[in-house]
């Protein structure tokens, strides 16, 4: 011990060390430390060895007595399943079972784990539910019958594996055992001895001698805080002060709910500290427990690259790991890498397919005439030329195809590893071998089945720094009883915690649990077990401080009626502040504001290289900052996830057919002649050249059958819009999907026209295909929303009208305006159409605006523009509020009165 | 203070009744529920029989609360300083007499008080019966479950195109809906978060054909029960009717029906033709004054006028009954039963996908170890049993319930009823053969207060269980009344205006609750208790947030006032007022208002945290230049976005890196910069070394980040925001943007001066609370107008109790026109109405002493409207909370006279950019030193070896242990290795090699006449094998260390100590390099052992390896030790 401070009073047991006794704890933990207090005790200065201490825990000492016995033949020799093994086989049987009487359990590992519990439990209390007494007492419901049913199979499954469990051990060990001379046992600090282990223990022992470790009562007292966030940080302010005072004193904290507070006390303890940042390593504070091994990084990123063979790949993955510190895949730190990432993106699912991720890999180029250079592709191409998913292996043989995996991947890097996370790497291959001993109950496995079996496995495993013992303990109840301390702070004593709500085993009868007094089966029993802990701490420190919060996550709390007769301690009621770090921080660092300026004017480079259309316009009239961001900085959000097709692929895919359906008609007259039969022919043929055309690249992400449907509803989309172009007079499709550029105010801008119809009646009318619903105020005032088709308009040549082509379905229609009537929708009274968006009363009129207003956009554009001033409803879908800060202006110059 | 009621609060507490209680705003119904738990826990075996329901965990934990204290209170004796305490204490007394008399030890074991949540209580019933309840343990309920659902509805649409039944289904749906997978998918998620309502119908097990069936013989019940009132209404005049009907439909030539409409499904055209005949058109149409010609009735004198005549008065005579007219016209959305109509097949298609969809979430839940709450629900219920066999729940839970209390019952969803109904099965019989000693049910609920509609409360339920109970226990109406909260003037108010605006009539099945009006208990006070102002005009916000500003002046600084609230029913309504109250300076704590994602220092940690996710997310990136660390303006931003080769795609890392070069930017810019980029190289240097939240804090503290906030209160949404982290962390999802942004989108930002005397929160949030001053102004502003839901379902109740389900999709018709899509969303909508007016109710009698009430209004003629001429007022929209008491309040209100809008800013005030005057000082970086190595352990998975060696010490051990050495092991022997070597996890073809090596060495050990004998001779002195010593080495470490094998040699009284190896040489290496390779790798060890056995043994030492398979002995000469 560091502290030279003991953490456990030897003195009662040195007597009957002297004696020769054998000292049996509950817990390991307790064994370590009194064998370690002993063992400061031995030769204290200077070289020496000795015999051990002869200290074990209960359990332990039991299973060595037995494989002495076994060793001697006294019990017949068998194989002890080891807890993960013994589980998996539970595993197996539940499931049998549910796919026998068509039982599907949301949770069937958590119903093996409480069955292997069940077992478990009626073996150490000596009962057997197959007596007559018994059985018919598991007989009232299902769950106890089914218990029954899986038992037998468990035991079945034993037998023919000449397997055991360790309780099936005692049991064993029980019935056979014989009294060994001389042999003399200790029992330290037990709250309780399961029958089974008790008659162990008679059966061996010439002499047996219970003590409790039963220091100076301290000075106890009770403290009550407004919230959990209040007491947690008192907690950690009070681990500092103790060590400050006393540097060698011993301090433990015991945490009633450990899941719940350990993170964030560990938090605030490291804010006390000051072991943050760049002393993160040097917490002088033990915790008890830590993160499962499938949590910490090195590993996550393990079986996540194992995840990355078979099955899908959820998108998030992707960037993580190629950026992860334990590969040695450096595309992380590469354009062509945020190229990938970004393709990958732009496919829209949630869920990515290796083989997708892996053609992508190994094609993507960052211009057309660079090579394609992503170590990911070759790395996912070795992995896939494994063939992984034919395979079926014993669990041990699906080690060689892991290493193999992880080796392409260079895992876990080219380091260097701190020393955590060397201890990670290696508790790993520790983790990979105990999976391999799986084969003892298990069969050939598929690689899905190895990885979900492997991530159980690391799931059971807390990965523990393995560290020297510090002077602050967090620990729970149980593992801090028996122990010494000079400080000792029992928190989170709620009520509702202290003691627990009973968690009867649900596959014993409840009856049977409470007539034999089982863990965790009634009330009084959880009362009496937190009562003698309670005890047992009251004697184990110099100072006791326990504490509750009386109020958790906003629901009242009261004190557990174990401290009712404690002395209250007062404290401050404020609920927890703000750390003084940030505060501080803020009173030093002034925030000055400066005018947003406008963003330099187009140089020759942009002008060149910024192939605008007119959507630059349209964001330029939206939002003059989006057009800055989306043109200049080329700022793209990233893609939304998809379902199924989106909104722009379905107006592609419209776009295409018509494309097509006007490449055969023409004109009107064209399409007035054809007969039904034939014009349904030239449509479905529309349909089907558009799904042709975009299929290949849209087939993977959303599937045949979708791009089906898409055809099936194009088919009828498209006949029922030709209904609607029969009634226009007669017309001549002139152009389609024609390029034009326009040069606006000094900027190039390049259009593609949908299509140009030529009147009978004389003009053109341009025509733009919408698969959504528009509004002419778009195209008006000063800034229109959709400066299109006034672009267009404008372009050259002589232009008599527009519209826009709404197919969407059900409300087909033509919207537009005209210098001469005759269409329906497309208005010609001008100065009645645009209302009070406009001035313009005439076509020309209007033509005028256009060119006034749009360059007047281009010209803003052009020069730098770039004002945060979004339109009515231009941010709903912009994706960029974090970069304009739009929403986040008006909060930040709000003042606190 | 007199108590009006006292009697039926007296009544409340007799133990062997059943009640529902009527519990109006501010009638103490808390209080009530305690005492009649408390009488019945004196009447009981165990506390635990008595079960009490709460809405909210706070509930529970509350009433819990009251109860211990009560009762600590009683054993303590503490005087009772009111009277009508004095009720509350003697049943405590009572109770705890009981506790005491049969050991209850309530005051310790306060989980025996059995007040639960539904939720909580459902839990509990599941981890007690794992396998009926089909859970097979406790599983984690999560309170957001969209992700589930979506992943549930993703695999329903990957069937699409396969073989399975469900894709012809799946692809007419998607066809209908446009191929619009994504609205589907939306729809499909709503539907299952509300499943409980219709998995009953279409769940899992049901077969498709079953639920169309079932879906059918609801839709005829719905019509026949809207047909079934109006026969009787009719029938004094159904012969002259049918003949007038006749004449009329002569008249225009159309065809005659054989007979007067019959009250069936078959009799709706029929039905709909006297529909036309006496109301006019539309859904605004009313009883004929006129009868024309295209109704049938042509001009003319004769028999054409005395038809008229004729009609006329039936007409008049059916106008006097009340709501004819209404229902008449109910007839028209009245849903046909075509079963060729192309929304019925829609219908049938989703009658046959839901179950399947359901099944999937299952097989979801299943895989990511997660349910719902309404799973754990549906799981209770399953595990009572069904009806037929019900669950024995007094053998699982060791006690059988014997009473319920059920409070805030008119929140009341499906599950909770039917879980309630399965509780009390059997309750009927045993209280008719049990009268001393029934079992009671006690319902405490105000449906006056019922809000949650959109949560799926059914006022309905409430009134059905009011009036029928449940399993014969039909508790007895009680109806408090009395009001301790609000000054009497306010609760005449009050019952004035709401008796008008809520229905005349309770009717179960519409969801509609009539008016009890309260009697207040506190006198009146001298100020008005109600004040209406009305404001219009273009600048009418502007003025109304102005005029409640004004208002809350004198308020405010007035300390005999300790609360004022001001409640809206959303952020948005109530966004002009809380502008007005920022710019007044006015203090407000906002609960649960502004969303955490919108807080500014948040939403900058939002980028940062994307930024580190993922480098490709170049808008975060340039967010994080933008924000006030770097604050750099468009022309530096411009400067780095265009560097690489296609600066699209240019990796941030990489500008980064550039930074320094990049010459074209200021010197300022470049330094700020430099700051800014070793802050985030300290964060790629210290990714997944932290824990999430710390390394994402400290990141940001290096960048300055609590300097950037312009309140605290940003800061304590910062704090929000780590904790949010650290649940991430917890949770193992790590850095996960979606679920990040998810979470937040749930939050709230903190409420700025959470103290405050002015609190300002929704409608909803305020039910419960009890304010001095309540405003509630923007009553005239309606919700966004019920836009065409693609699908729409409701739970129906029949007349006679029968529970149906109806569900209709979309079919694309006019509304008002025949669907029962259009029926549905009728309802609905009226529902919705109702809704309105008690929301109102609740807003309205949170306040004791004052209420202001506010509306902007359209004017029906602004633009000739001068000053001082009377103003004519537009009624509200009919989805204002204004609506329901337009009549009261256009008659009470102080109109406003408009003012013009005040003009526009001159300017807007022009956008700013923050920015951080400087960083904080850069602290060095340790960088993780190369120097020593990469530190990677080696892979060593070598556990056959470890195994064999494990196993052949054994063996040696045992073998040591002999009086005489066999010449091989025997099959005894063998067979215990083997059940080791297994017992270590070998198996198969691994085991069969590991025992061999196992035999192999034991054996080369035992053919190893010069070594092997010598060493396992058993008649050495002092022999031990495996001989543990714990020793403290010359550092002062203390190791334990166990000695394979020591003796002395009798021969030479030298102690040997020697380790056994299983090792072999490589291939390749010769057997002397090997053996010298192994002596230096364990000298250390060895040497180890000789220090600690010199301390207890003064004499010569020798060390050596002993190789097992090869039977070679090693010694190490140098590690010789002679004492002294
Ligand atoms: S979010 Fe709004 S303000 Fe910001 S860039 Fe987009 S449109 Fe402009």
């Amino acid at each position: 011990m560091a502290s030279g401070r003991q953490l456990y009073n030897l003195a009662p047991l040195l007597p009957y060390i002297e004696r020769g006794f054998t000292l049996l704890t509950p817990n390991q933990r307790l064994a370590r430390r009194i064998k370690a207090q002993w063992d400061e005790l031995q030769h204290p200065s200077g070289p020496a060895a000795w015999t051990p201490l002869p200290v074990a825990p209960l359990e332990v000492w039991l299973l060595q007595r037995w494989r002495l016995a076994a060793q001697q033949g006294s019990v017949p020799a068998r194989v002890i399943l080891d807890d993960a093994r013994c589980r998996l086989l539970w595993q197996q049987v539940v499931a049998q079972d549910a796919g026998e009487i068509e039982l599907s359990l949301l949770r069937p590992a958590a119903a093996a784990e409480q069955a292997a519990s069940a077992r478990d439990t009626l073996i150490r209390w000596q009962l057997d539910p197959d007596s007559e007494e018994l059985a018919p007492e598991f007989g009232f419901d299902a769950d106890c019958t089914a218990f029954q049913r899986w038992r037998r199979e468990f035991v079945r499954r034993l037998e023919e594996g000449g397997l055991v469990t360790p309780s099936d051990c005692l049991a064993e060990l029980a019935k056979n055992a014989r009294c060994q001379p001389g042999l003399r046992l200790l029992l330290a600090d037990f709250d309780e001895i399961p029958p089974l282990h008790r008659a162990c223990l008679d059966a061996l022992a010439e002499e047996i001698v219970a003590l409790d470790s039963n220091g100076t009562p301290a000075e106890y007292s009770c403290r009550a805080y407004p919230d959990k966030q209040a007491e947690l940080a008192a907690v950690a302010r009070w681990v500092v002060a103790c060590r400050r005072a006393d540097p060698d004193a011993t301090v433990g904290v015991v945490l009633a709910d450990m899941q719940r507070d350990r993170a964030p006390l560990e938090y605030l303890l490291r804010r006390e500290h000051d072991c943050l940042g760049e002393n993160y390593s040097s917490l002088p504070v033990n915790f008890s427990t830590g993160l499962s091994l499938d949590r910490v990084p090195v590993v996550r990123d393990a079986l996540d690259i194992l995840g990355s063979c078979t099955g899908t790949l959820p998108l998030g993955v992707v960037p993580a790991l190629l950026q992860s510190r334990f590969t040695a895949i450096d595309d992380g730190h590469t354009d062509l890498g945020v190229k990938l990432i970004s393709r990958v993106y732009e496919d829209g699912l949630g869920q990515v397919d290796p083989g997708r991720l892996r053609h992508l890999a190994s094609t993507i180029k960052l211009k057309a005439d660079s090579e394609p250079g992503l170590q990911l592709g070759a790395v996912l191409s070795a992995q896939s030329d494994l063939r992984l998913g034919r395979l079926r292996l014993l669990p041990s043989g699906w080690l060689e195809p892991i290493c193999a995996i992880l080796d392409y991947w260079g895992w876990p890097g080219t380091g260097p590893l701190d020393s955590l996370e060397y201890q990670q790497v290696e508790h790993w291959y520790r983790t990979l071998e105990e999976y391999a001993a799986h084969d003892q109950v298990s069969g050939p496995v598929s690689f899905e089945d190895m990885l979900q079996a492997l991530r159980f496995c690391c799931q059971r495993q807390p990965s523990q720094p393995q560290t020297a013992d510090s002077p602050v303990q967090v620990l729970g109840p149980l593992e801090a009883a028996g122990l010494a301390f000079d400080h000792l702070w029992l928190c989170g004593l709620q009520g509702s915690l202290w003691p627990p709500a009973p968690r009867p085993n649900p596959f014993i009868p409840l009856p049977l649990q409470r007539r034999y007094d089982m863990p965790h089966a009634t009330p009084d029993r959880e009362w009496r077990f937190v009562e003698r802990l309670t005890q047992q701490f009251l004697h184990s420190a110099n100072r006791l401080i326990a504490s509750y919060c009386k109020e958790l996550e906003g629901v009242p709390e009261l004190p557990s009626a174990l401290l009712a007769d404690w002395p209250q301690e007062a404290v401050s009621e404020d609920p927890a502040s703000l750390p003084p770090s940030w505060i501080d921080m803020r009173r030093r660092i002034s925030l000055e504001s400066r005018r947003v300026e406008p963003a330099p004017a187009l140089d020759d480079d942009e002008r060149h290289t910024l192939h605008g259309g007119s959507a630059t316009l349209a964001d330029q009239a939206n939002c003059p900052f989006r057009a800055f961001a989306l043109r200049r900085l080329q700022t793209r959000p990233l893609e939304d996830l998809r379902v199924g097709l989106s909104a722009a692929e379905r107006g592609e895919l419209v776009h295409e057919a018509l494309f097509v359906l006007w490449g055969m008609l023409g004109d009107s007259d064209t399409l007035r002649q054809q007969e039904a039969a034939a014009l349904r022919t030239q449509v479905a043929r529309s349909a089907e050249a558009a799904i042709e055309k975009h299929g290949p690249r849209l087939r993977p992400l959303v599937g045949a059958a979708a791009l089906d449907l898409e055809r099936l509803r194009l088919d009828s989309l498209l006949a029922q819009w030709l209904q609607l172009e029969l009634a226009r007079p007669p017309f001549r499709v002139i152009d389609l999907e024609s390029e034009v550029s326009v040069s606006l105010a000094g900027l190039e801008l390049s259009l593609r026209i949908d299509r140009i119809d030529e009147l009978q009646a004389g003009g053109r009318l341009i025509i733009d295909y919408k698969t959504s619903r528009n509004g002419l105020a778009d195209w008006l005032g000063e800034r229109p929303k959709a400066p299109q088709l006034p672009l267009y308009a404008i372009a050259g040549g002589t232009v008599s009208g527009l519209a826009y082509a709404e197919l969407k379905p059900r409300q087909l229609r033509l919207l537009g305006l005209a210098e001469a009537g005759g269409i329906d929708g497309v208005r010609s009274d001008i100065d009645k159409a645009v209302g009070r968006h406009s001035a313009a009363g005439t076509w020309q009129q209007l033509l005028q605006e256009w060119q006034r207003n749009l360059s007047r956009l281009a010209r803003a554009f052009e020069q730098g523009e770039a004002q945060v001033d979004p339109l009515r409803g231009a941010c709903d879908y912009c994706g960029l509020p974090s970069l304009c800060r739009v929403d986040l202006e008006a909060l930040e110059q709000e003042v606190e009165p | 203070m007199s108590v009006a009621d006292a009697d039926q609060r007296r009544q409340a507490l007799q133990v062997d009744q059943s009640f529902c209680v009527t519990a109006p705003a501010g009638s103490g119904k808390t209080e009530l529920l305690i005492q009649r738990l408390l009488a019945l826990l004196s009447r009981v075996e165990r506390p635990e029989q008595v079960l009490a329901i709460t809405f909210t965990r706070k509930a529970a934990a509350e009433m819990r609360e009251r109860v211990m204290a009560a009762l600590a209170d009683a054993a303590a004796g503490q005087p009772c300083a009111e009277a009508h305490q004095q009720a509350t204490r003697d049943l405590a007394l009572a109770a705890l007499a009981r506790s005491e008399q049969l050991c209850w030890q309530l005051s310790r074991d306060q989980a025996r008080l059995n007040i639960k949540t539904i939720d909580s209580f459902c839990a509990s019933l599941t981890r007690q019966m794992p396998v009926l309840s089909a859970f097979g343990g406790s599983a984690q309920a999560v309170d957001q479950a969209d992700d589930l659902y979506r992943e549930a509805v993703a695999d329903l649409l990957a069937r699409l195109g396969s073989d399975s039944p469900e894709s012809v289904d799946l692809a007419a749906v998607l066809l209908h809906f446009d191929n619009n997978a994504q609205r589907l998918e939306r729809l499909l998620i709503a539907m299952l978060a509300r499943r409980d309502q219709w998995l009953p119908y279409m769940g899992a097990h049901r077969d498709p054909d079953q639920a169309e069936r079932a879906l059918a013989a609801t839709v005829e019940q719905v019509v026949t029960e809207t047909l079934a009132p109006l026969a009787p209404v009719f029938a004094p005049f159904s012969e002259q009717l049918f003949d007038l009907l006749c004449y009329s439909l002569d008249q225009r030539g159309l065809p005659r029906p054989e007979h007067f409409p019959r009250a069936q499904a078959v009799g709706v055209p029929g039905w709909r033709l006297l529909r036309e005949l006496l109301l006019t058109r539309g859904e605004r149409g009313s009883w004929r004054k006129r009868l024309d010609v295209t109704i049938g009735f042509p001009p003319g004198p004769g028999e054409a006028q005395q038809r008229k005549d004729e009609l006329k008065a039936v007409i008049a005579a059916l106008a006097e009954r009340e709501g004819l007219e209404t229902a008449l016209k109910s007839l028209d959305v009245l849903p046909d039963m075509d079963s060729h109509s192309a929304s019925w097949d829609l219908v049938v298609h989703l009658s046959r996908l839901l179950p399947v969809l359901s099944a999937l979430l299952l097989l979801v839940f299943q895989r990511r170890g997660l349910v719902d709450h309404s799973q754990v629900a549906q799981a209770a219920l399953q595990a009572l049993g069904e009806d037929e066999a019900p669950t024995d729940l007094a053998q699982r839970m060791d006690y059988r319930i014997e009473h319920i209390l059920v409070d805030e019952f008119q929140d009341t969803a499906i599950n909770q009823y039917r879980l309630v109904e399965r509780l009390t099965r059997g309750w009927g019989e045993h209280n008719e053969a049990n009268p001393d000693n029934p079992r009671t049910l006690f319902i405490v609920g105000d449906a006056m207060q019922s809000i949650y509609g959109f949560r799926d409360a059914n006022v309905g339920l409430f009134l059905l269980a009011q009036e029928r109970g449940f399993n014969g226990v039909v508790p007895a109406r009680l109806q408090l009344l009395c009001n301790f909260r609000s000054r009497a003037g306010l609760v005449d108010w009050v019952n004035g205006v709401f008796s008008d605006a809520f229905p005349a009539r309770d009717d179960i099945r519409r969801g509609q609750v009539s008016f009890t009006p309260a009697l207040a208990v506190k006198p009146a006070a001298g100020q008005a208790p109600v004040q209406m102002h009305a404001f219009c005009g273009e600048g009418a916000e502007g003025q109304e947030a102005a005029f409640i500003v004004e208002q809350l002046r004198p308020l405010l600084s007035d300390d005999s006032v300790s609360s004022i609230a001001i409640l809206g029913r959303s952020r948005p309504q109530l966004a002009p007022l809380l502008a007005a109250l920022q710019a007044a300076g006015i203090a407000y704590a906002a609960q649960d208002i502004d969303r955490l994602a919108g807080s500014p220092v948040v939403a900058d940690l939002m980028s940062l945290c994307r930024a580190l996710a993922n480098p490709a997310d170049r808008v975060a990136w340039f967010s994080l230049l933008r924000a006030p660390w770097c604050g750099l303006d468009a022309a530096a931003l411009l400067v780095l976005a265009r560097l690489g080769p296609v600066p699209r795609y240019r990796n941030p890392w990489a500008i980064l890196a550039e930074l320094p070069a990049v010459e074209a930017l200021p010197a300022a810019v470049r330094k700020r910069l430099a700051e800014f980029c070793a802050a985030l190289e300290w964060a790629a240097v210290k990714r997944d070394r932290l824990a999430l939240r710390v390394w994402i804090e400290q990141v940001w503290l290096r960048l300055g980040g609590p300097a950037a906030a312009t309140a605290d209160r940003h800061l304590r949404d910062a704090e929000r925001f780590f904790d949010l982290l650290q649940e991430a962390e917890q949770d193992g999802i790590g850095l996960d943007i979606q679920w990040l942004e998810t979470r937040l989108d749930k939050l709230y930002a903190s409420a700025a001066n959470a103290g405050a005397k002015l609190q300002v929160m929704t409608l909803h949030k305020a039910k419960g609370l009890e304010f001095d001053h309540v405003f509630i102004p923007a009553l005239g502003k309606g919700t966004r107008s019920n836009s065409r839901e693609l699908l729409l379902w409701e739970e129906y109740n029949s007349a006679s109790g029968e529970r149906g389900f109806l569900l209709a999709a979309d079919d694309h018709s006019p509304s008002g026109e025949p669907s029962l899509y259009n029926f549905i969303r009728a309802r609905g909508a009226r529902r919705a109405l109702l809704e309105n007016t008690r929301l109102l109710y609740v807003g309205a009698t949170r306040a004791a002493q004052q209420l202001v009430l506010s509306a902007t209004l359209q004017l029906d003629a602004t633009e000739d409207w001068q000053p001082g001429e009377p103003l004519d007022f537009r009624p509200p929209a009919e989805g204002s909370l204004l609506a329901p008491v337009w009549s009261q309040f256009s008659a009470a209100m102080q109109v406003h006279e408009p003012r013009p809008a005040a003009a526009p800013a001159v300017e807007p005030a022009p956008r700013v950019l923050y920015r951080l005057e400087s960083l904080p000082p850069v602290e060095p970086v340790t960088a993780v030193t190369t120097a020593e190595g990469p530190n990677i352990p080696a892979r060593s998975l070598n556990r056959l070896d470890r195994h064999v060696g494990t196993v052949v010490h054994l063996a040696l051990e045992q073998l040591s242990g002999l009086d005489s050495l066999p010449a091989s092991p025997g099959a005894a022997q063998v067979a215990r290795w083997r059940a080791e070597l297994r017992g270590l996890g070998l198996e198969g073809a691994l085991l069969d090699e590991a025992q061999e090596r196992v035999i192999a060495a034991v054996q080369s050990t035992l053919d190893d006449r010069q070594y092997g004998h010598w060493l396992l001779a058993a008649g050495h002195p002092e022999a031990r094998s495996e001989l543990p010593l714990t020793m403290r080495d010359g550092e002062g470490r203390v190791k334990d260390i166990v000695l394979d094998r020591t003796f002395i040699d009798s021969d030479t009284g030298v102690r040997w100590i020697v380790d056994y190896k299983t090792s072999r040489p490589a291939a390749g290496q010769d057997m002397d390099s090997f053996l010298l390779a192994e002596a230096e790798s364990y000298r250390n060890q060895l040497m180890s052992y000789r220090d600690a056995l010199a301390c207890v043994d003064h004499r010569e030492i020798r060390c050596a390896l002993y190789f097992a398979g090869l039977g070679r002995l090693q010694r190490l000469p140098e590690l010789d030790y002679l004492p002294g």
